[in-house]
């Protein structure tokens, strides 16, 4: 694969700038292990973060390395910081609630099909920075924020990297869900 | 190349008219043959076919007028249709549906996955809709008219074919008007059902034909009840698409290379090669079953020779650069495929039962350094044949360049020398090594790889028919036929190749016979123990489909050259009520008259269900159902004769001996002697470890093999006697 | 066969137990090397070639006999060649997945000494339709297996499937969505010898005629396995023949750890490793259906169905964590373990799965927990598997989803996709005038779902389907010519109808259909995976654009299209039938909208009834799709010029032309667009606040509180999740 997907090729997939044929071609491929390298190679051009972008979360938000050797969720937009990759990061979004059919109907255009109002609620994330969509929920009214991805950094970097786990507040970067104790902080005042 | 000298006479002309080059194959009388070559000229394929025809007379001393003036037949064949399609070359087409199925051309019914491996078809992200991008439709060109005719399912009272709603003919105006508006060169109509009521199809043309006399206009309207008129909407589209964006280009193509040979002194006119095997004048109707021509070929050659031979059932392997043909000839008949496959593309079409696997000898070879699988293709060196020349990557040639069955100094006659050396490093570095094995090993083990797949694919081709190898002969040619030969591990009862493999399908275009075949979609219910009444009513009504069919066919032969029909054949697609697949029955009778054919045919249906799914399957107490006739129409047409030689001593003589080299079978090498194939005659044979060499192929037969060159020097390969 | 001991010295059940036994070592038979592949790597792929070509051909042949439409036309069926405990060696392409259940079967057969009694002989048929005991997703899925015996020495099995026409339940079609247990699913056979010596007995086919709808489609879809799995053991002998039994014996154990390892080896290689979560609702209204003679079953539940997914790329290993699911109850969206196996397997296939011979050893590279209890493991054997399929595969587009992000961070971009593929079921029954009765279900939606939009593209229509890799809808005019009386008048993909994003899902299809005057009265039924219901297809997809809208069932009720028909007009689709019901063109009494999956409705000559499903999920932001990609989107009719403007900010006119003009007004009303979303949305924390007052207070509708109680009171995690995110007090958490 690696002659084929450099870089720039990653690049031109990910802004669709390919013909099916050059797609096909690369899905046939055989898939190759420097392929983690060539993306980041990709990403360290194509966001603001240079090569201090570790991992691509999602489709504009990256798991980024700080001067001080912690980790960040950042928008790949306007590189807003949404914190700990850890806290799930919808935490720090702003958000938009839809709960009625007019609602609704303004996305999904079709009464018939729409979620059912009073019961449902599309919660669209966006970035606190540039008001980019980042995710989109559709779920029960009260039903706690889905925490979409966790990756386990210290893996990262001794199976993929394979250099040692980065160094926490605490010594060695421990990998679990801190989201809970994010919204502890915000007290029930 | 030619032959002994020969007064050739009563020559047939056989052109393959490749996307790169031409093939010009001239056969006379005798069976002798001249081949011509020439770039392909996609601007004016009358050019490239002159060419071609110049150097193939230039073999035979004689002009091209001379050649010309003493041609009986004519035939063209080529991927002009195919190439005009996939650069989307074709006429603008506009589409007139019906009203509800406009998206029919986007969503393909789910054929998202044509044309791809197995693996590859797991594979989801490789699924992709080709869908309107060979035909540029877009929502513009695709207009629906509110109309309805009745399926006639067959649990119910209505009648097959009963208007529900009639066609709304106001929206037909409008429809054909804004497809006029946005320019179409061709209108296509797709009506749902056409193929049981053809009167709302042939409405729509009637209105066409009037807005575009009121606009000054005209463009062919195509239907599908026309050209092809059976079930299933999404592949009738397909068929019909094709036609109408190809057809005409096409067909004028073919009108530019009639002119050039006639101004050559050709006095016939030119024919070109349907998908179902049989030639037809280029003024056949309808073009797109021209879609697959040349590759029928072989088959033709097969079945002719079988003819000869007394062979009635016959697998065949075209083995070529980057892919081999597998097709069979069953009871003297090409097998056929009524919903073949074709270019990303279903179609409702009658295209020889061939399964075209990619990988030949020009193949490349690739390890799968983690889990030491070999695969083979798709990718092919062509003409730059291995690392042993000039391509790249290591390839199945640069195997049997390594194992001593083909001579580096003579290949393709000498006009190119193979380095041997880079061979062996190609297959040490590339394969050996990877794989843990020494090169000869894992040269052989390639060449086992191709062998187990042709054999597998052999295989599954029988007994998808439930037939048994020991009564089958088996037939390999192309390029490199020969050369694989020995992998056949099949116990056929007999396996032939032929000195001229390398031109076997243009000389099976050659033996090809004039023919009209018509599918027309039916909807009879026999009932169980349906009464006479009931059964004659229905026959009656199969007689009249059948002597409409057969005028259809006589008339365009008559049309089409004055051909005398020599034969015609009757069948019908039937299946056991509630079962969906059909049967394609070829009555030994003739066709269904009377209550008493239709038993026969009832009879003629079962034996052969019976054959292929085991007793246990069948299901007559649920009744029969008639779903299509078809008719095929067979015109005679001057062939090529095979001369019967005495049968000379069965010891080679000297002449026809080059020498010896060294060859790699079973696990050792063993001094091999080579022979020149056209130094042998009816009558020799060569026994293994022997190599037979001509210039455009390579017979290979191991230690315990024998080729015996019979009367008509076809080459049978078999164990050796004693 | 020697005595009681179908494998020499060992019965069927203790050589399954030896069997796991070694395979609990971590490799599949304890094979922690392959000596035959290892050896002579071309021998070896020669001997797959030999038994994947056998259960291809039998598949390419058999299906040629069979009646429904399913197996014929959409190839909805599968062969495969089993070792003896019933692992899957080779199979055939086609309904791939249920290979992982087949020995669920088997070992039930040992478990009850089938090989005494009735005994395993050469020849002998056994099929089987019972979820509970064979491992078969739901009734209308049926197997077949015949032991493959060489010389004397039973030394595996072949075994066949497909996805039959009507299951004979408490309503009419083959996967009955309103069955409260197991005795309304439909016929069920537990593993039964039905024949021998290749040939069925009558009795079979008497059940068919007496306990199911469409005893015709049946009896040959039977014929059609058994000569099937003929073919297989015949094939496969042959191969014996040319390698040896003992070759037979060490490669098909090789096969199946070699396609493990590989499994494993594409975990480390393809992804990242760490945690994903991704969660599917669905609605199962039951109260005021069956209420009287089932009172437990008369109520509405919520289904959570939530998949955590753990990657270890360091062991290779995937671990999926169901530990939040909803219990199992009382109605037909649970299901049995072999809708686990054969679901996980599809999943795995074009996640993990790739350059690799399918067979069983993919099961073994994944692990999961389904707690006692869950949806998908009842915790009696008297629970309804009537439809599991719809549960399932929205709960395994969220196992996808999992996997999809971690491919795409690992940046294997072309790999990655939403991975919230639906289908959609019709089925039914319908009498006609002339007094003919017969059931049915209708695959034109189940046959392929739109394609999930791509990091780099859009979806499409009907494009694939992980249930079945060789995705096929049908032909109307085939459809139509097996159900009579019921006209299509539309099978058109629904403009705007599709998550969109950057990249649009797919758009869903719609299907419109007209009773005719031919029908004396049908009943038809909806049913679907991934179709929300109330709720999207999924509640959020790896690529963060909105998700699919859900499916729909529209009826109108006694309308004029009959006459409409006999003047040559009818509505191509929804948006015509609204405008002329807007003009009074067409007329009606009643209408009728079903989002959740619907059992049975009457419905008569005259009446309309239009399906729409099959639509899938955006990829990122609508704002950054390309301007001329929406102006393409309008001229073509996939969405109208006002859903352009408000969704993605690309105010274009009905033409759908693009100018300079055009990129610089986006441009504008994207901006715009942008400013409203920031007055309109507020901080997570603050909507945190609001939203737990709503919670705590129980200001809930009723559905959600007894939802969130059930879910609380089944899944300590979740409940612990709940209670913490929310920070309720005991006291709310016990009313919660």
């Amino acid at each position: 694969m690696s002659e084929r997907a450099s870089r720039d090729v990653l690049r031109d997939l990910e802004t669709s700038r390919m013909s099916w044929g050059e797609v096909r071609e690369i899905l046939r491929q055989e898939k190759t292990p420097d392929r983690f390298a060539e993306y980041h190679a990709a990403l360290a051009e194509a966001t603001p973060f240079g090569d201090d972008v570790l991992l691509r979360l999602g489709e504009y938000l990256y798991v980024v390395r700080e001067a001080d050797g912690t980790h960040t969720v950042r928008c790949g937009e306007c590189s807003h910081a949404f914190g700990d990759p850890r806290v799930n990061w919808k935490l720090s979004a702003r958000v938009r609630i839809r709960r009625t059919l007019e609602e609704f109907m303004e996305i999904y255009h079709y009464e018939e099909v729409c979620p059912e109002p009073g019961i449902a609620e599309v919660r669209e994330y966006l970035c606190p920075g540039c008001f980019t969509l980042l995710s989109v929920e559709c779920v029960p009214i009260g039903y706690p924020p889905v925490f979409e991805f966790l990756p386990d950094l210290a893996s990262v970097y001794e199976d993929i990297l394979g250099q040692s786990a980065p160094a926490d507040e605490d010594g060695k970067w421990v990998f679990e869900d801190r989201t809970l104790q994010a919204v502890q902080k915000w007290g029930t005042a | 190349m030619t032959t002994a000298q020969s007064e050739h006479s009563q020559i047939i002309l056989a052109t393959d008219a490749g996307g790169t080059m031409t093939d010009a194959f001239a056969v006379s009388q005798d069976g002798s043959f001249s081949i011509g070559k020439a770039l392909t000229n996609k601007v004016n394929e009358a050019i490239s076919y002159a060419n071609g025809y110049e150097n193939a007379a230039a073999n035979w001393g004689m002009s091209l007028e001379e050649l010309h003036a003493k041609s009986i037949a004519n035939i063209y064949t080529g991927t002009l249709f195919l190439n005009t399609l996939l650069e989307r070359k074709g006429l603008s087409v506009g589409l007139i549906t019906t009203k509800g199925q406009e998206s029919m051309y986007i969503h393909e019914r789910g054929h998202s996955w044509l044309g791809l491996e197995w693996e590859e078809v797991l594979h989801h992200k490789l699924h992709h809709h080709t869908g309107g991008d060979m035909f540029r439709l877009r929502a513009a060109l695709v207009r629906g008219v509110a109309e309805r005719v009745a399926s006639g399912g067959y649990f119910m009272l209505t009648e097959p074919g009963q208007v529900k709603a009639p066609l709304n003919e106001a929206e037909t105006r409008d429809a054909v008007n804004a497809l006029l508006d946005e320019g179409v060169a061709a209108i296509a109509v797709v009506l749902l059902f056409s193929y049981l009521n053809p009167a709302h199809e042939r409405r729509v043309r009637e209105i066409a034909q009037d807005v575009m006399r009121e606009r000054g206009v005209t463009v062919p309207v195509i239907l599908s009840s026309e050209i092809a008129p059976v079930m299933k909407e999404v592949q009738r589209m397909k068929s019909v698409l094709m036609e109408a964006a190809g057809g005409p280009i096409v067909r004028e193509m073919l009108r530019k290379v009639e002119q050039a040979a006639n101004e050559r002194a050709y006095r016939g006119e030119l024919a070109t090669m349907a998908s179902y095997g049989s030639i037809v004048n280029i003024r056949h109707p309808r073009m797109y079953e021209t879609i697959l021509s040349g590759p029928t070929g072989g088959l033709i050659g097969a079945k002719t020779i079988g003819e000869i031979l007394g062979e009635r059932n016959i697998l065949t392997a075209d083995i070529g650069g980057t892919s081999f043909d597998v097709g069979m000839i069953q009871d003297h008949h090409i097998s056929l495929r009524k919903e073949p496959d074709f270019a990303g593309h279903r179609l409702a079409l009658q295209m020889v039962a061939l399964d075209s696997i990619g990988a030949g000898a020009g193949s490349e070879v690739r390890v799968d350094p983690k889990f030491k699988h070999i695969t083979l293709g798709p990718e092919s060196a062509g003409s730059d044949v291995g690392k042993c020349l000039r391509h790249p990557r290591v390839t199945v040639s640069d195997c049997n360049v390594v194992l001593g069955f083909l001579d580096p100094d003579n290949f393709l006659g000498g006009d190119v020398t193979l380095d041997r050396e880079a061979a062996i490093r190609a297959v040490r570095e590339d394969i050996a090594e990877p794989l843990g094995l020494g090169v000869e090993e894992a040269a052989q083990g390639v060449l086992e790889v191709l062998n187990a797949n042709l054999n597998h694919h052999l295989l599954t081709m029988l007994k998808a028919r439930g037939a048994n190898p020991t009564e089958w002969t088996m037939f390999m040619f192309g390029g490199a036929g020969p050369l694989h030969l020995y992998g056949i591990d099949v116990p056929f009862q007999k396996v032939y190749t032929f000195p001229f493999a390398a031109a076997f399908s243009a000389f099976g275009v050659a033996c090809a016979e004039y023919a009209k075949r018509f599918h027309q979609g039916a909807s009879y219910i026999i009932p169980p123990g349906a009464d006479r009444d009931v059964k004659a009513s229905i026959a009656k009504a199969m007689g009249d489909a059948y002597s409409a069919l057969r005028d259809q066919g006589v008339r365009e032969l008559n049309s089409e050259g004055q051909l005398a029909t020599k034969e015609v054949l009757y069948g019908a697609s039937m299946r056991y009520v509630g079962v969906l697949e059909v049967l394609d029955v070829t009555f030994t009778f003739g066709a269904v008259m009377t209550p008493e054919d239709l038993d026969r045919a009832i009879a003629e249906f079962e034996e052969n269900y019976a054959k292929i799914y085991g007793k246990g399957a069948a299901l007559p107490e649920s009744g029969f159902f008639v779903n299509e006739l078809f008719v095929h129409v067979v015109a005679d047409k001057p062939k090529p004769r095979f001369v019967r030689y005495e049968l000379a001593d069965p010891r080679p003589a000297e002449s026809a001996r080059k020498g010896e080299r060294q060859a790699y079978f079973a696990g050792t090498w063993q001094t091999t002697q080579v022979y020149d194939m056209d130094g042998l005659v009816a009558g020799n044979v060569v026994r293994g470890p022997a190599i037979i060499e001509h210039p455009m192929t390579t017979l290979v037969v191991p230690p315990g093999a024998e080729a015996r060159f019979d009367e008509h020097r076809f080459i049978e390969y078999r164990a050796a006697a004693g | 066969m020697a005595g009681d001991k179908l494998l020499g010295q060992r019965t069927l059940l203790e050589q399954i137990e030896y069997t796991d036994e070694l395979t609990s070592s971590g490799y599949y038979y304890g094979l922690r090397s392959l000596p035959r592949k290892e050896q002579d790597p071309i021998t070896y792929e020669r001997f797959y070639d030999a038994v994947h070509s056998a259960v291809m051909g039998a598949r390419e042949t058999s299906k040629n006999v069979a009646a429904s439409p399913g197996a014929r036309e959409l190839g909805e069926l599968l062969f495969a060649l089993l070792t003896p405990e019933g692992h899957a060696v080779a199979v055939s392409s086609g309904l791939v997945g249920h290979q992982g259940a087949f020995r669920i079967a088997i070992r039930y057969m040992a478990e009850n000494g089938y090989d005494r009694n009735p005994q395993i002989r050469p020849g002998d048929i056994f099929t089987a339709c019972d979820p509970a005991t064979t491992g078969t997703p739901h009734p209308g899925d049926v197997y077949t297996f015949v032991p493959l015996f060489y010389k004397d020495e039973f030394i595996g099995w072949a075994a066949g499937m497909n996805h039959t026409m009507e299951a004979g339940g408490a309503v009419p079609g083959a996967w009955p969505p309103w069955s409260p247990n197991t005795f309304t699913d439909g016929y069920l056979l537990p593993p039964t010898k039905v024949g021998e010596d290749y040939e069925d007995y009558t009795w079979l086919y008497k059940h068919f005629e007496r306990r199911t709808r469409a005893p015709m489609f049946n009896i040959l879809d039977q014929k059609m396995r058994v000569a099937g799995c003929r073919m297989v053991v015949d094939s496969v002998t042959e191969a014996i023949d040319k390698f040896g039994l003992d070759y037979f014996k060490d490669a098909t154990r090789e096969i199946i750890e070699e396609t493990r390892r590989i499994c494993s080896d594409n975990v480390k290689l393809l992804t990242v490793p760490g945690r994903s979560r991704f969660v599917a609702f669905r609605t199962v209204p039951y109260a005021g259906v069956v209420d009287g003679v089932w009172p437990q079953s008369a109520k509405n539940w919520l289904l959570h169905l939530h998949s955590e997914v753990q990657i270890d790329t360091r062991e290779g290993q995937v671990h999926v964590n169901w530990d939040k699911i909803s219990p199992a109850n009382w109605h037909a969206q649970g299901g049995y373990k072999g809708i686990i196996e054969s679901n996980l397997w599809l999943n795995v296939m074009d996640t993990i799965g790739l350059g690799l011979k399918p067979n069983s050893g993919m099961n073994l590279a994944v692990t999961y927990d389904m707690p006692e209890g869950g949806l998908f493991n009842p915790p009696n054997d008297r629970h309804s598997a009537g439809n599991p399929w719809a549960s399932s595969v929205a709960l395994f587009n969220c196992f996808g989803g999992g996997l999809e992000v971690s491919k795409r961070a690992r940046g294997f971009v072309e790999e990655a996709w939403n991975s919230d593929l639906c289908w959609t079921g019709i089925q039914g029954e319908i009498t006609l005038k002339n007094g003919f009765s017969f059931g049915f279900c209708q695959m034109d939606l189940l046959g392929a779902s739109a394609t999930p939009a791509r990091p780099y593209m859009d979806g499409e229509p009907l494009g694939t389907a992980w249930w079945n890799p060789s995705s096929d809808t049908g032909s109307v005019e085939e459809w139509e010519y097996v159900l009579p009386g019921i006209y299509y008048l539309s099978k058109n993909v629904l403009p705007s109808y599709c998550g969109h994003g950057r990249f649009r899902g797919g758009l869903g299809m719609q299907l419109a259909f007209a009773v005719s005057d031919e029908v004396q009265e049908a009943i038809i039924g909806k049913i679907g995976a991934s179709t929300g219901n109330y709720f999207t297809g999924q509640a959020s997809i790896p690529g963060g654009g909105y998700p699919a809208p859900t499916s729909t069932l529209i009826v109108y009720r006694q309308t004029n299209i009959l006459e409409l028909l006999r003047q040559g007009e009818y509505p191509g689709g929804m948006a015509e039938l609204a405008e002329w019901i807007e003009s009074g063109k067409l007329t009606y009494t009643d209408r009728e909208l079903h989002k959740e999956e619907v059992g049975a409705l009457f419905v008569k000559p005259g009446d309309i009834y239009i399906v729409a499903g099959n639509a899938t999920g955006g990829w990122g932001d609508p704002l950054h799709r390309a301007v001329d990609a929406v102006a393409l989107d309008v001229k073509e009719g996939f969405i109208p010029a006002s859903v352009a403007d408000r969704v993605y900010g690309v105010p274009v006119d009905e033409t759908g032309s693009a100018t300079e003009s055009l990129e610089a007004a986006a441009e504008a009303r994207r901006a715009e667009i942008r400013r409203d979303r920031e007055a309109s949305s507020v901080s997570f924390e603050e909507f945190w606040r609001t939203e737990r007052e709503v919670v705590r207070s129980g200001e809930l509708p009723q559905f959600l509180t007894d939802a969130y109680a059930e879910l609380n009171g089944f899944s300590p995690s979740f409940r612990e999740e709940f209670a913490r995110f929310w920070q309720l007090d005991a006291e709310e958490e016990a009313q919660s």
